[in-house]
């Protein structure tokens, strides 16, 4: 076993529905150890019902103020910001300001001018910054780029992808607030009581692996809502976009809360219910090319079906190994290049994600206008 | 068991199987390269077939996607299809499928080309939405792979399982390759017929038995060759078009 010495971790909220993951891969990890965290009572009361253990956070110092905890863990060598969205600023500030090297989730902010600031900071302040942007980790990603850059296909002529997940707006009521997803409170459009930050806010993915396995950027998109699946929702959960790539390819990216989730208050861990269709998670993608093309599953097709508990709920997991999850792998590969000052480079950096951020907006723009957008 | 060779075979096998006597001449023509759909001929008249109105997965997500999720708010058909058979004839057919599935017609058109891909969302009068994402990029021969799903405020209907990607098939014989040898026999009637085939023999048996009127399919075809019209537009102007 190698000799590590643990880096000091800080969780900044549990907001975001991520950091419950991190926070188990740290905690079971020897290169971390959990310091202190910062989360209201309501959240530290759902997580422990959640994790059906009353002592979850006993050990650890537990603040209701992020500043508070920097002040009084001066050794924090790392700190997930897990807020709203609208929270991810201030975060980013107390830990460049304090030198924290920082876990961002996969919207820092769609505030340009804060997204701005947040690149300043990470510069001045020299911390390494990993941005949660999970699709980079699948296989199946690295296996199209290779084969479109094989040229297998011939000439790309299209990439399609979708990203569905349930909406966790009834457990996790932040991300039916526009002002706390998208960060202001922006209407879709004239004559519509819906607001931007819903499922294109929560699926930036398809922008981004769009980006990654061209290498090239959006030249136009236009965006089309369709009526809300969910009565509930303030923000657009059904939302489709099309788009063209300055390289030429087109593109239909379709990021919608399609997989509809179970009205409940809180996620036990022990059912694990998400959503009534049986996959609660789903990215694919299909490509086009002059000489052929891809119909993909990117997120594990790997799965089992299930029939369980007293009301026979059916459910298809993706299976994965159990060496290692790839979300362990991640954040352990940050405590080394922490741990051993060496320069990190990350799978996507902050410059780099600023242009998906770009493009979501562009899309909002369309809805709003009802044109096309050209970046 | 006797093997049906070909879609007319097919036709012949479910007359007769359902003991139908037509006195009508007709006859089926396949699909040209420039054709947006095969032809059905009766009485000396030509009749554009609208066979993906048989297909019974299509039909279901149709059909539920109007009663049983609660009214349908949206329609995705995400697809590809063999290159011989056109883009244009590809789109002809899911704009059909879309008027039918939304219970609308089409009154705006957005819409991005790239040689054998089209990507279009359509916004109904109904202010529902279809989005179309469509490729002529595979090898001549090989079966469609198009995905037809709609939502509705209670529910969903797709035509792919959950998990699933391509068409499953019913047999898949392992012998002397790799790769399986499969089959997907669709009924005893029309054994030996792929199931797009199948499918079209259906569909020509119930225009036959009078169960579907194709004299409509007259004025549908304009329609649906000036929605195409209009996709090009679109795409050449990178412009919203209304209708």
């Amino acid at each position: 076993m190698e000799d590590f010495k643990p880096i000091k971790v800080g969780i900044m909220s549990f907001k975001n529905s991520h950091v419950t993951g991190m926070f188990d891969a740290i905690e079971s990890s020897p290169l971390f150890e959990i310091v202190a965290v910062s989360l209201s009572d309501e959240k530290r009361h759902q997580l422990e019902e959640r994790y059906a253990n009353k002592h979850l956070f006993d050990k650890y110092d537990c603040y209701k103020d992020d500043a508070q905890m920097i002040k009084e863990h001066p050794e924090i060598e790392l700190c997930i910001c897990g807020g709203s969205n609208k929270e991810h600023m201030d975060q980013f500030r107390l830990c460049a300001l304090n030198k924290i090297n920082v876990i961002m989730m996969k919207i820092p902010t769609l505030d340009m001018a804060e997204y701005d600031e947040m690149i300043r900071l990470e510069k001045e302040s020299g911390i390494k910054v990993s941005i949660e942007l999970e699709m980079r980790w699948y296989a199946a990603v690295e296996r199209i780029k290779s084969l479109i850059e094989e040229g297998v296909l011939g000439e790309v002529t299209s990439i399609n992808a979708l990203n569905y997940s349930h909406f966790t707006l009834f457990w996790n009521s932040w991300v039916n607030d526009p002002l706390e997803s998208y960060g202001k409170v922006v209407p879709l459009r004239d004559n519509d009581n819906r607001f931007r930050g819903g499922a294109m806010t929560d699926h930036p993915h398809l922008f981004d692996l769009v980006r990654y396995i061209t290498n090239s950027e959006f030249e136009s998109v236009y965006a089309e809502v369709a009526p809300n699946m969910r009565e509930e929702s303030k923000v657009e959960d059904m939302v489709y976009i099309i788009g063209k790539l300055k390289n030429g390819t087109i593109v239909s990216l379709d990021p919608s809360y399609a997989n509809r989730e179970y009205k409940q208050d809180n996620v036990i861990l022990s059912k694990d219910r998400l959503s009534h269709y049986p996959k609660a998670v789903q990215v694919e993608m299909s490509v086009s090319g002059t000489k052929g093309a891809i119909i993909s599953d990117l997120y594990n097709p790997n799965t089992t079906e299930q029939l369980r508990f007293e009301d026979f709920e059916y459910r298809v997991n993706p299976r994965f190994y159990d060496i290692s999850g790839t979300r362990k792998l991640y954040l352990e590969e940050f405590a080394r290049a922490i741990r051993n000052n060496k320069e990190y480079k990350p799978v996507i950096s902050m410059s780099e994600h600023k242009k998906t951020m770009q493009v979501i907006n562009a899309c909002y723009e369309s809805i709003r206008t009802g044109k096309p957008v050209r970046l | 068991m006797k093997t049906i060779c070909n879609i007319k075979e097919g036709v012949l096998s479910l007359l007769d199987k359902n003991c139908i006597n037509i006195t009508s001449k007709w006859d089926f023509i396949e699909k040209g390269k420039n054709d947006m759909t095969d032809i059905v001929t009766i009485d000396g008249n030509k009749y554009p077939l609208f066979y993906w109105k048989a297909d019974p997965q299509i039909e279901a997500v149709a059909r539920n996607a109007k009663k049983n999720i609660g009214g349908s708010i949206s329609l995705k058909v995400s697809g590809l299809i063999d290159k011989s058979y056109g883009i244009d004839a590809f789109l002809y057919k899911e704009l059909d499928i879309a008027e039918w599935v939304l219970d609308s017609k089409i009154k705006k058109i957005t819409a991005y080309i790239n040689k054998n891909a089209i990507n279009t969302t359509l916004l109904m009068e109904n202010g529902k939405v279809a989005l179309l994402e469509l490729g002529s990029s595979l090898k001549e021969g090989t079966e469609e792979q198009t995905r037809y799903t709609a939502w509705g405020k209670e529910g969903m209907e797709s035509s792919r399982v959950v998990s699933t990607k391509t068409r499953p098939q019913s047999i898949y014989l392992y012998t002397d390759n790799t790769d399986p040898y499969c089959y997907n026999d669709s009924t005893l009637e029309l054994f030996g017929l792929k199931i797009d085939d199948a499918t079209k023999a259906v569909a020509i048996y119930k225009v036959l038995k009078k169960e579907v009127d194709i004299k409509m399919n007259i004025e549908r075809d304009k329609t649906l060759k000036f929605y195409i019209e209009k996709v090009y537009e679109s795409a050449n102007k990178n412009e919203c078009v209304f209708l």
